[in-house]
């Protein structure tokens, strides 16, 4: 009988580990480099108040030129081909114009209300992944001779990381067409790249995401960093919640005046205590309703900026 | 009767010895051989040993393309092991079956015709071809048999 109940134990609870090992899987898409963009013309200008900024125009870019459209194409397939489909660039563009057009249109059938968009929301609507592979070539002649500087790396969008990448100049070719040496780059270049951000999700998995809390105190807040609770600064109280509840109490505190402080490499946990799958924004929720709990009880605005960021705002909602 | 058993004993042990090492994998040399098709990989593979078949190249060339990678095709790029270093070890039952010579190894690879090269060494011959591997294919099967870690594992 022992044995039988120690038998439906384990059964049970090795269902609950499957059902628990499926972490928040990231987000990638293939964009042009910068350098890219700026070589082949596809840039905007931006008025930065006052300021003329120039920026990548990625909708230009896929729109008209068939060559990367081709090349991140191929990096889509061979990815799939991996069980880790990507993020399309174009269509992303496309479906955030169509949403956008969709949304204005939107009202309620009883009040002819229309949907709320704040300025943040409408400044949020861009095309974005919580990992970004950077492509760029160069095609390098030498008389008749062809051949291709290819180069992609992978960039985590919030710590800013280089967690994979894959570079190198082909043999070259005096008859194969660009097209070709292109497709035979990227095809080339695949494993070894794949091979390493499969050693920065091993990394991940093991060590816990690496992500950054931003951490801001409400104009006129009457509480700042700085204040003190049983001669502990708030600053101090969020190091010892942050050491507590990080994966080997791992985080780094990179900036810090009494309106704010800067976490990165702040290691959480994949699943929370319940075996849900954890991303920033809930481990964000925990450490916000640590600090709204007595005796400290302060208000935290918590808002979400993707998988690996959040930003705190002390002192209201 | 003793004797008899005994006679057995040592006649099993020395045919399970004999067909073991008959079915090891011969030592061999990779090295990639140009960009394939599509899912697909050129390597140059040589088998050191006295008498070499197609099927010990087909197999040394999948074995090294899963455990050791290749270096050396048009586009400058290394071509990465598929399998972590400990894979086969981990999972010895399942690569003796798999890169036996009639093993499922030899459905992934191909003799590129016209390529056998026969180089005399020191120690005696090696043999050699270019081999097409179907990288794509044996990257599913091994995936499936958890010799190879799929990229998505643990999300």
């Amino acid at each position: 009988m022992k044995a039988k109940t120690f038998l439906i134990i384990l059964f049970v609870a090795m269902c609950s580990v499957e059902a628990m090992a499926q972490a928040k899987k990231p987000t990638l898409m293939v964009v042009p480099s910068d350098a890219w963009c700026k070589e082949h013309g596809y840039e905007q200008k931006f008025d930065n108040q006052g300021f003329t900024e120039l920026l990548p125009d990625y909708k230009a870019a896929v729109a008209t030129d068939k060559q990367l459209n081709a090349v991140i194409s191929k990096i889509n397939l061979l990815m799939a081909d991996r069980g880790f489909p990507l993020k399309d660039l174009q269509q992303s563009i496309k479906s955030i114009s169509n949403l956008a057009a969709e949304d204005r249109l939107i009202t309620s059938k009883n009040t002819g209300a229309e949907i709320v968009e704040s300025p943040l929301d409408r400044l949020r609507r861009t095309a974005k992944a919580d990992i970004i592979l950077e492509i760029d070539w160069t095609v390098n002649t030498v008389g008749p001779k062809s051949s291709v500087t290819y180069n992609l790396r992978a960039l985590d969008a919030y710590s800013g990381k280089q967690v994979a990448g894959a570079e190198g100049t082909g043999k070259g070719s005096f008859s194969a067409e660009l097209p070709l040496l292109l497709e035979e780059a990227v095809q080339d270049h695949m494993d070894a790249f794949s091979e390493r951000l499969q050693a920065h999700f091993e990394d991940l998995l093991t060590n816990g995401r690496e992500v950054v809390l931003d951490m801001r105190v409400f104009d006129g807040s009457p509480i700042d960093m700085e204040s003190e609770y049983d001669g502990y600064e708030l600053s101090e109280v969020i190091d010892n919640w942050l050491s507590e509840n990080c994966v080997n109490h791992r985080f780094s505190k990179s900036d810090a005046t009494e309106s704010m402080i800067l976490y990165e490499q702040v290691r959480i946990p994949l699943y929370k205590a319940n075996g849900m799958a954890q991303d920033t924004y809930g481990f964000a929720r925990d450490l916000a309703r640590y600090l709204a709990a007595a005796p400290y009880s302060i208000p935290v605005k918590t808002v979400n900026r993707g998988l690996g960021r959040c930003l705190l705002i002390i002192g209201a909602k | 009767m003793k004797k008899i058993i005994f006679l057995m004993m040592t006649l099993i042990a020395t045919a399970v010895c004999a067909m073991s090492k008959g079915d090891k994998i011969p030592q061999y040399d990779i090295t990639g051989a140009g960009s394939g098709t599509e899912g697909t990989i050129l390597v140059k593979v040589y088998v050191y040993a006295k008498k070499v078949s197609d099927e010990d190249l087909k197999r040394c060339a999948v074995h090294g393309v899963v455990f050791h990678g290749c270096s050396g095709n048009n586009s400058g790029a290394r071509q990465p092991a598929m399998a972590a270093p400990t894979a086969e070890s981990d999972n010895a039952a399942f690569c003796e079956r798999f890169f036996a010579s009639d093993g499922q190894c030899q459905n992934f690879a191909s003799i590129v015709a016209g390529s056998y090269d026969r180089v005399k060494t020191a120690k005696g011959y090696k043999t050699g071809a270019i081999l097409q591997i179907d990288k794509s294919s044996l990257r599913k099967e091994l995936e499936k048999a958890g010799v190879v870690r799929s990229l998505s594992s643990g999300f």
